[in-house]
C-alpha cells in the first residue's frame, strides 16, 4: 500500500504539471497565431497558418505574415519568455515576490545606454537602430556586472543585491534624466518612445540573438532548478542541504541578466511581464522550478503577445506602445495579488 | 561517528568557538546545552562545513567519510512544494534532473519512518507545526546519514509533538546506529532524550556526561546564571526545576508545593 501511496502522488504531481506546461505550449501557440492575423489587414487563423507554411496561394497575405508580422511576432514570443524566465528566478533568488527583472537596475541601465546612443549618434557602422540596441546591451551588461561584482565582494545576501540594484537603477536614471534635459526636442521624443518598448523593432538578427541566449540560458538555469527548489525552504535549509545559495544565487542572476539584457535592449523597457507571469505560473505549477521556469516564460510569452495583439486591435489602424498596456493589465493584476496576501497570493 | 578536536571558529572577527573537542559514537545521542550565543548553532554548521573552521573534525571511522545530515532551526515553509518535493530535496545533492526510482523509493522510506506517507502530496504549507517538523526530519533522513545534526528541533512544538518527535530520533537513532548531536533548550526534555549532554558556554565544552551527572547546581549557575531545585523524576532521570537568576529575588517563585508535587 504504502508504495503506491507515495509513487502514486508522485505519479499526480507530475502529471498535472505536465498537463499545465502543455496546456500553456497550446495557448501561445494560439497566441501567436491570432497576433499575426490582427492588423490593419485581419487574417483568419487558417489563412495565417497557411501563410506561415508557405501554401497561401496570396503573395500579398504571405508578405504581410511573413516579412511584418512574424518578426515582430517572434519577437514578443523571445522577450515575454525572456522576461517571464528572468522574473521567476529573481524573485526566487531575492526571495521576493515583489521583484521582477528589472529590481536589479538594468532596464534603467539599458534606457540610460539607449538614450546616450540616440543623444550622441556615435558614428558606428551600423543602423542608428542597431547602435541603440548595441548601447542599450552594453550598459544593462556592464550593470549586471557592476551588481554581480557587489554581490560577491559582500556576503551576496538577497537584501545586498536588492540594495545594490536600487543604487544601480536611480543611478542610471539620474543620469537619463539629465540626458532627456539636454536633448533635443526630437532626441527627446525619440528616448521617450524608446523607453515606451516596443516590438516594432523586430528584425530577424534580433530575433536570432535573442534566441541563441535563451537557448544557453534556459538549460543553464533548467540545470541549478532543484538547487532554486531548495532555496524557497529559506537560506539557512538550502545550505544545510547543500545548494551552495551563494554560489547559485550568482550563477542564476548571470544568466538572468543576459537574457534580460538582451530582452531590454530590443523591446525596450516593457514592464509588469516579469513580475506577474512568474505569479501566474506559480498558481499552475507550485514551486518545483523544473516546471516553473519553463511556465513562467510560457506565461510571459502569452501574456505578451496577448498585450501585442490588444495594441493594435483597440485602435484600428494604428499601434499603442505595448508597454503601456502590459501596464494596464498589470497594475490590477498586482493589485489582487496584494489583495490576496495572506491567503497565498503572495508567498 | 563524530570527533571533533580542538576546534576554533571566528566569524566577523569574533571567536565563536574556542578549542572544541566532543565525540558522539554510532547510536549515541548528545545533547548540546547553552546559554543564547555560546555557539551552539555554530558548531553544528561547522561540523557540516557550511562555516570555515580551524581544528580537526573526523566524520565516520578511519578513511571514511559518513554521510552526513543537518537539519537546521529555519522552518519557513513555502506555498506550492509538496511534502514529498520538500523530502525529495533532502537527497538534493543526488538528484537528477529527472527524479529516479531510487530517490523516490529512500523518500518514501523516510516517509514511513516519520509516518506521514499518506501526507506525500499536500502541500507543506498546510501542515500543522508539528507534522512539518516531522517532513523536515523526514527530509534529513532521506540522504540515508549516519550522522544527524539537529538544531532544536523540538523548538515551536507543543507538548505532545516535543514528546513524539523525541521518541522518534531516539528510535531511529537505536535502529540505525546513527551518531545524533542535537541541539536543545529543554534541560528535562534533554535529559531523557540524549545518551549524553555536552555543556557548551562561551565557545568552550565545560562538561560532558551523562544527564545526571550534567545536572548539577555549579554547572546550570556557570552556564545559564540560574538557581536550580533538583528532583528525581519517575524515570529516575533528574528533574531540574529553575528557580531564580542568581543574585536576585525569584519575580515569580513556584507555588508553594509544587516540588512535593512533583516528587508525588
Amino acid at each position: 500500500m504504502s508504495t503506491s501511496t507515495v509513487a502514486a502522488a508522485w505519479r499526480s504531481l507530475t502529471g498535472r504539471r505536465l498537463a499545465a506546461l502543455a496546456a500553456l505550449v497550446a495557448l501561445v501557440a494560439a497566441a501567436f497565431v491570432i497576433d499575426l492575423g490582427t492588423g490593419p489587414a485581419r487574417l483568419a487563423p487558417g489563412e495565417v497558418v497557411a501563410a506561415l507554411l508557405g501554401g497561401a496561394g496570396d503573395p500579398v497575405t504571405e508578405a504581410i505574415v511573413r516579412s511584418i508580422r512574424l518578426p515582430m511576432a517572434i519577437l514578443g514570443l523571445l522577450v515575454g519568455f525572456a522576461l517571464g524566465l528572468s522574473g521567476a528566478v529573481v524573485q526566487t533568488v531575492l526571495a521576493n515576490p515583489l521583484a521582477s527583472p528589472y529590481t536589479l537596475g538594468l532596464a534603467g541601465a539599458a534606457g540610460f545606454g539607449a538614450a546616450l546612443a540616440i543623444v550622441l549618434d556615435p558614428p558606428l557602422p551600423m543602423a542608428a537602430e542597431a547602435r541603440t540596441a548595441l548601447c542599450a546591451f552594453l550598459f544593462a551588461a556592464l550593470a549586471a556586472a557592476l551588481l554581480l561584482l557587489l554581490g560577491r565582494l559582500r556576503d551576496g545576501r538577497p537584501e545586498t543585491l536588492v540594495l545594490a540594484g536600487l543604487a544601480i537603477l536611480f543611478l542610471f536614471q539620474a543620469m537619463l534624466s539629465l540626458l532627456q534635459y539636454l536633448a533635443t526636442p526630437e532626441a527627446l521624443s525619440q528616448i521617450v518612445f524608446w523607453l515606451f518598448g516596443s516590438l516594432a523593432r523586430a528584425n530577424g538578427t534580433k530575433n536570432a540573438i535573442l534566441a541563441a541566449i535563451l537557448a544557453l540560458a534556459l538549460p543553464a538555469l533548467m540545470r541549478l532548478a532543484w538547487r532554486l527548489a531548495a532555496l524557497r525552504l529559506g537560506e539557512e535549509r538550502a545550505a544545510a542541504l547543500g545548494a551552495r545559495p551563494r554560489a547559485l544565487r550568482l550563477e542564476a542572476l548571470a544568466w538572468v541578466s543576459a537574457a534580460t539584457a538582451s530582452a531590454v535592449a530590443f523591446a525596450g523597457t516593457i514592464g509588469f511581464v516579469g513580475l506577474v507571469a512568474p505569479h501566474l505560473a506559480r498558481a499552475l505549477v507550485g514551486e518545483d522550478q523544473r516546471y516553473l521556469l519553463p511556465v513562467a516564460g510560457l506565461c510571459g510569452a502569452l501574456f505578451l503577445l496577448t498585450a501585442s495583439t490588444a495594441s493594435r486591435a483597440i485602435v484600428p489602424g494604428s499601434i499603442l506602445p505595448i508597454g503601456i498596456l502590459t501596464a494596464l493589465v498589470g497594475v490590477p493584476f498586482l493589485l489582487g495579488l496584494v489583495l490576496r496576501r495572506g491567503r497565498g497570493g503572495l508567498s | 561517528m563524530i570527533r571533533v578536536e580542538d576546534l576554533t571558529v571566528t566569524l566577523g572577527g569574533r571567536p565563536v568557538l574556542r578549542g572544541v573537542t566532543l565525540a558522539v559514537e554510532a547510536g549515541e545521542i548528545v545533547a548540546l546545552l547553552g546559554p543564547n550565543g555560546a555557539g551552539k548553532s555554530t558548531l553544528l554548521r561547522a561540523i557540516a562545513g557550511l562555516v570555515p573552521a580551524r581544528g580537526r573534525i573526523r566524520l565516520g571511522p578511519d578513511g571514511e567519510h559518513a554521510r552526513l545530515a543537518f537539519m537546521p532551526q529555519e522552518s519557513s515553509a513555502p506555498r506550492g512544494l509538496s511534502v514529498l518535493e520538500v523530502v525529495l530535496l533532502g537527497r538534493l545533492e543526488r538528484l537528477g534532473f529527472v527524479v529516479g526510482a531510487v530517490d523516490l523509493e529512500a523518500a518514501r522510506r523516510a516517509l514511513a519512518a516519520v509516518g506521514l506517507e499518506d501526507l506525500a502530496a499536500r502541500p507543506v504549507a498546510e501542515l500543522s507545526g508539528g507534522q512539518r517538523q516531522m517532513v523536515y526530519l523526514a527530509q534529513t533522513l532521506a540522504a540515508d546519514p549516519r550522522i544527524v545534526l539537529l538544531d532544536e528541533p523540538l523548538a515551536a512544538l507543543d507538548l505532545r509533538h516535543q514528546l513524539e518527535v523525541a521518541a522518534l530520533v531516539r528510535r531511529l537513532v537505536g535502529e540505525r546506529g546513527l551518531a545524533c548531536l542535537v541541539v536543545l533548550h529543554d534541560l528535562n526534555v534533554a535529559a531523557r532524550m540524549a545518551d549524553r549532554l555536552a555543556l557548551l558556554h562561551e565557545g568552550r565544552i565545560l562538561a560532558a556526561g551523562p544527564p545526571e551527572a550534567m545536572l548539577r547546581p555549579r554547572h546550570l549557575a556557570t552556564l545559564y546564571g540560574v538557581e536550580a531545585a533538583f528532583l528525581e523524576g519517575p524515570d529516575g532521570a533528574p528533574v531540574v526545576l529553575p528557580l531564580r537568576p542568581i543574585g536576585q529575588a525569584a519575580c515569580a517563585g513556584p507555588p508553594a508545593g509544587t516540588a512535593a508535587a512533583l516528587r508525588g
